[in-house]
């Protein structure tokens, strides 16, 4: 044991004093922290994970699903269409008075058909649909009339009569017939957008549309709690059974208020529980209360450490982090569980009486914070937040234990306890394990028959199954888009340019290649810009093609229906281009489909219906400046490479740990401390496998967490040999960490208990195994 | 006082009466049948009207209407929108998928005329209907249905700019075979 080194020389007195010093510094670094540095807690899970993106699709997709986050919908909903128009305005007015939104009741009115066509007229032949240029291009006067003769004989378009009289060639009215209005669930009563539906009963029930927008980038935490609050007061105001009125809301502020507040919920009934059970074990182990103080105070500081260095280096963590950051409850109070062992159950050196415990201390520390240092390397910012937390908190931890713990000895302990008689039992137990181990080539074809099982188990990388949202607010958001009419998935195209035409022409390049998609079933519909606005250069295009076929006298059959003598064709054909057509009756519903950033100009094409996200990116992969946003599938792929590299995390992780060992006892022995954690993380990821029928990346980084504990369990064991003082801190340990996983396992967020399944059989089988540990201590010999 | 009383509850009968014959559409009805129809299309601007026709097969609100002179073109009216096919196509092509329009034109043709859709006034051997949803009322200001018997039919649809659709449908045949139950599928 190092003997000579200057912390011996340092007294308890002067270790407080450090101790003291460097707490009042990390204080005023906090309150510097909390008053210079902005930081938020934000619930929206989709946020956990970050997408590695070219750094102008990055912020144009950011602007995308911050303007979604704004945007929230409430509808009203009676039968009576005044009493539905009387509790909107309610609902609005007690909604205005929430700070940093704004509410809109009333609404310009929406496109009417005859305005429509008022826009499009002007530009003679300029929209032709795909359908009508090939059969112009066909040549045949009698393809022509018999297509034109079928729009013309059509039941059910209001186009054609709009159109006819102005444009006889009837390609202004195929064009408005190829598309499809966006929202055409509603329409604009007194300036009201109302929506009406027929229930299972036959009556009418009509539906207000009240929209609130929060003001800024994203959503705050505070505004999302307000929003879900005061509609929640007006549903409870208004109980349907008596007024008949029905509430329809949803927008990411009621889904974050409901991750926000279970999360929370969860993190002090968690950390409530995970306390108290702790303690009380401390309590019926150390029998004094002062322990349990000591304990709990080193929790509190492990706690200030962890959030001191989330306020340091991130500036918005996810509530989940918090709920995982419950773990370090169960980890930091094993320093105090060692140190308070050693204090109670040892002969103590006055002079320096951790000194026994103080290289396990800082080689477990080392271990622990070796695992938890590889997650900060991770992609995915939940983890990179959960080893910062975890690992400030340790260290915090082993200060306080090693620095404040000295001067507490005379007080803790005033002469040592005798172990109780079950720890006796134990250790012996363990000694009877110990010898009848299983002969290694068994324990190989084990390692190898889990490893084969575990290649074969179904790997899940969805995010959206790594949370739950309420079945309530899913229903909601589902009845709502059915009633809007605006079922819209949420992968989109981004189109970029650097003009409005260059970006239009990208854009209707698309449009074959999406309505072949869309013929094979890969999606079932979309929307884009260039269905209503074609480019110049097509504009152009179309109204040669028709002019050449009014030339070529292909228009002359229907004319002779019509009665029209034929007129000469128009010399002066325009175009409308694209600022034209944004101050147009059909642009504003096009509003959150075009971006300007930057100088360049972005176009959105909105999908509905997919079913292979894959072969939609494989075919987008052809065209330049166009990119298929979806976030959650690449976000799955990415959590599946981070899988793969885990392989890699683990093998690293475990190569430090066999040098540090391999140093300290021999190749040997590092194999065997090594392989502990290896085949109770192997053994925890079988069991999972089986329990949940699948495994998540959450399966995988608890392994790490086993990795690091069960090197922790093996140091002490190494180190102490096999004395009862250890198998009673390993006990403890084990204990406390196994009381904050299991309570983990009944979260509602399958994330949080896919980890906790995984850590609790892991660290049950490490510290069934690792006792074999002993073997190398020199103590033994 | 009596009277009055009876002659009160008379009048009250025969407005009864009288309400529940104008909502008997039974004779319109058809669950599934075959014939012929022809639709002349009246615009206002236009000297002379747009005439066609053609057959039909009508299978629980699933319609197929064939115009055939002067030109051949299928149309499928089904819950799932409205399908057209030029004889030059071999597939069918999507006109709309509004379900609202669909259903309220198979219906109509089907004979199904249901209150909730519109408001009915009867007139003569007629009825004039009049959509009650704003959607639909964009499309049709006003439908005037008429029967002479059972078998034949009239619809006059009147749009918003005062254009005139006239429909006659003869129904030949309620018993429908192989090929008509393949006719109204979007399947082939």
């Amino acid at each position: 044991m190092p003997s000579n080194s200057p912390i011996k020389s340092i007294s308890s007195r002067t270790k407080l004093v450090l101790w003291l010093i460097q707490l009042l510094l990390l204080i005023a670094g906090l309150i510097y922290l909390c008053l210079f540095k902005s930081f938020s807690v934000v619930a929206d899970i989709n946020q956990i994970f970050t997408v590695e993106q070219s750094d102008d699709i990055r912020v144009v997709s950011e602007r995308i699903e911050q303007q979604h986050l704004r945007q929230h919908v409430l509808l009203v909903a009676h039968e009576k269409r005044d009493n539905a128009i009387e509790y909107a305005e309610q609902a609005a007015a007690s909604l205005r008075t929430i700070n940093g939104i704004t509410v809109n009741l009333k609404f310009g009115s929406l496109p009417q058909l005859d305005a429509i066509v008022k826009d499009y007229l002007p530009y003679q032949h300029a929209f032709v649909s795909n359908a009508y240029k090939n059969v112009l291009s066909s040549g045949s006067a009698d393809d022509v009339f018999t297509y034109q003769f079928s729009l013309l004989n059509e039941m059910g378009s209001p186009w054609v009569a709009s159109t006819l009289e102005i444009d006889p060639s009837l390609s202004l009215a195929d064009f408005f017939n190829q598309q499809n209005l966006p929202t055409t669930g509603l329409k604009n009563d007194q300036g009201y957008l109302i929506a009406q539906q027929t229930n299972q009963a036959g009556a009418s029930i009509y539906y207000v549309l009240v929209n609130f927008v929060s003001a800024g980038t994203g959503l705050d935490l505070n505004i999302a709690n307000d929003i879900a609050t005061k509609i929640a007061e007006l549903k409870q105001q208004n109980k349907e059974h008596t007024t008949g009125v029905h509430y329809l809301a949803t927008g990411a502020a009621f889904f974050t208020a409901n991750a926000s507040n279970s999360a929370q919920t969860e993190m002090k009934v968690f950390g409530g529980i995970s306390i108290i059970a702790t303690l009380l074990l401390i309590l019926a182990i150390y029998r004094s209360a002062l322990s349990v103080l000591c304990t709990l105070f080193v929790i509190s500081v492990s706690m200030l450490y962890g959030y001191s260095a989330l306020r340091l280096f991130f500036t918005e963590v996810n509530i989940l982090t918090l709920v995982f950051a419950v773990t370090l409850i169960g980890i930091a109070a094993d320093y105090s569980f060692h140190a308070l062992s050693e204090l109670r159950f040892s002969k103590l050196n006055r002079s320096n009486p951790l000194l026994s415990i103080r290289s396990s201390l800082l080689l477990g520390f080392i271990t622990t914070t070796a695992g938890y240092l590889i997650l900060v390397f991770t992609p995915l910012s939940l983890f990179q937040q959960i080893a910062v937390f975890t690992m400030a908190g340790l260290l915090g931890a082993l200060l306080t234990v090693l620095l404040v713990y000295p001067s507490l000895a005379g007080f803790i302990v005033k002469k040592p306890t005798a172990i109780p008689g079950f720890i006796t039992r134990l250790n012996r137990w363990q000694k009877i394990l110990v010898k009848k181990r299983v002969n290694g080539r068994w324990q190989i074809a084990l390692l190898v028959l889990l490893l084969g099982g575990l290649s074969l188990v179904e790997n899940v990388d969805d995010p959206r199954t790594f949370y739950q949202s309420s079945a309530d607010l899913i229903s909601q958001q589902q009845q709502i888009t059915t009633i809007l009419n605006a079922q819209w998935d949420s992968p989109y195209i981004l189109i970029a340019g650097d003009t409005p035409e260059q970006t239009l022409q990208r854009s209707e390049q698309l449009i074959e290649p999406l309505t072949q998609l869309q013929q094979q079933g890969v999606l079932s519909a979309y929307a884009s810009i260039s269905q209503w606005l074609p480019s110049i250069a097509t504009q152009i295009q179309s109204q040669q093609l028709v002019k050449n076929a009014q030339q070529s006298g292909l228009f002359e059959q229907l004319n002779t229906v019509l009665g029209l003598v034929v007129g000469s064709t128009p010399s002066d054909y325009k175009q409308l281009d694209f600022t034209t057509w944004q101050k147009s009756q059909v642009a504003a519903l096009f509003n959150d489909q075009w971006l300007q950033i930057n100088g360049r100009f972005y176009s959105i094409i909105k999908l509905k219906g997919i079913n292979d996200s894959k072969e939609i990116d494989r075919i987008l992969n052809n065209y330049s400046e166009v990119v298929f946003v979806d976030k959650v599938s690449a976000v799955g792929k990415q959590i599946g490479q981070f899988r793969h590299h885990l392989i890699l995390i683990y093998a690293l992780a475990l190569i430090a740990a066999m040098l540090v060992f391999w140093l300290r006892y021999g190749v040997i022995n590092a194999i065997t401390a090594v392989s502990r954690p290896v085949i109770a993380m192997i053994i925890a990821l079988a069991m999972s496998a089986l329990f949940f029928g699948s495994l998540s990346v959450f399966n995988y980084v608890a392994g790490i967490l086993i990795l690091a504990l069960g090197l922790d369990y093996c140091v002490f064991y190494a180190e102490h040999g096999h004395c009862e003082k250890i198998t009673l801190t390993t006990l403890i340990s084990a204990l406390s960490s196994l009381l904050v996983f299991a309570i983990l396992i009944v979260s509602s967020t399958p994330a949080v208990s896919q980890f906790g399944f995984t850590v609790f059989i892991g660290v049950v089988v490490v510290f069934t195994i690792s006792p074999r540990l002993a073997l190398v201590s020199k103590r033994n010999i | 006082m009596l009277g009055k009383l009876t002659q009160c509850l008379l009048l009250c009968a025969l407005l009864l009466s009288g309400h529940t014959l104008a909502n008997d559409f039974s004779n319109f009805e058809v669950k599934q049948g075959k014939g012929q129809f022809s639709q002349a299309k009246h615009f206002t601007f236009l000297k002379r009207a747009i005439k066609s026709q053609g057959e039909f097969v009508i299978y629980e609100q699933h319609v197929y209407w064939h115009t055939i002179d002067p030109v051949s073109s299928e149309m499928l009216l089904l819950p799932s929108g409205i399908y057209r096919r030029l004889n030059t196509e071999k597939a069918y092509q999507t006109v709309t998928k509004d379900k609202q329009l669909n259903r309220l034109l198979a219906k109509l043709l089907s004979g199904e005329i249901d209150e909730h859709d519109w408001k009915i006034t009867a007139i003569e051997q007629c009825y004039k209907l009049i959509p009650k949803l704003d959607d639909v009322a964009l499309l049709f200001a006003v439908v005037e249905l008429c029967s002479a018997d059972e078998n034949h039919r009239r619809i006059v649809i009147t749009d918003q700019q005062k254009n005139e659709t006239h429909i006659s449908m003869q129904i030949t045949s309620k018993e429908l075979t192989e090929g008509d139950m393949n006719a109204v599928k979007l399947t082939h």
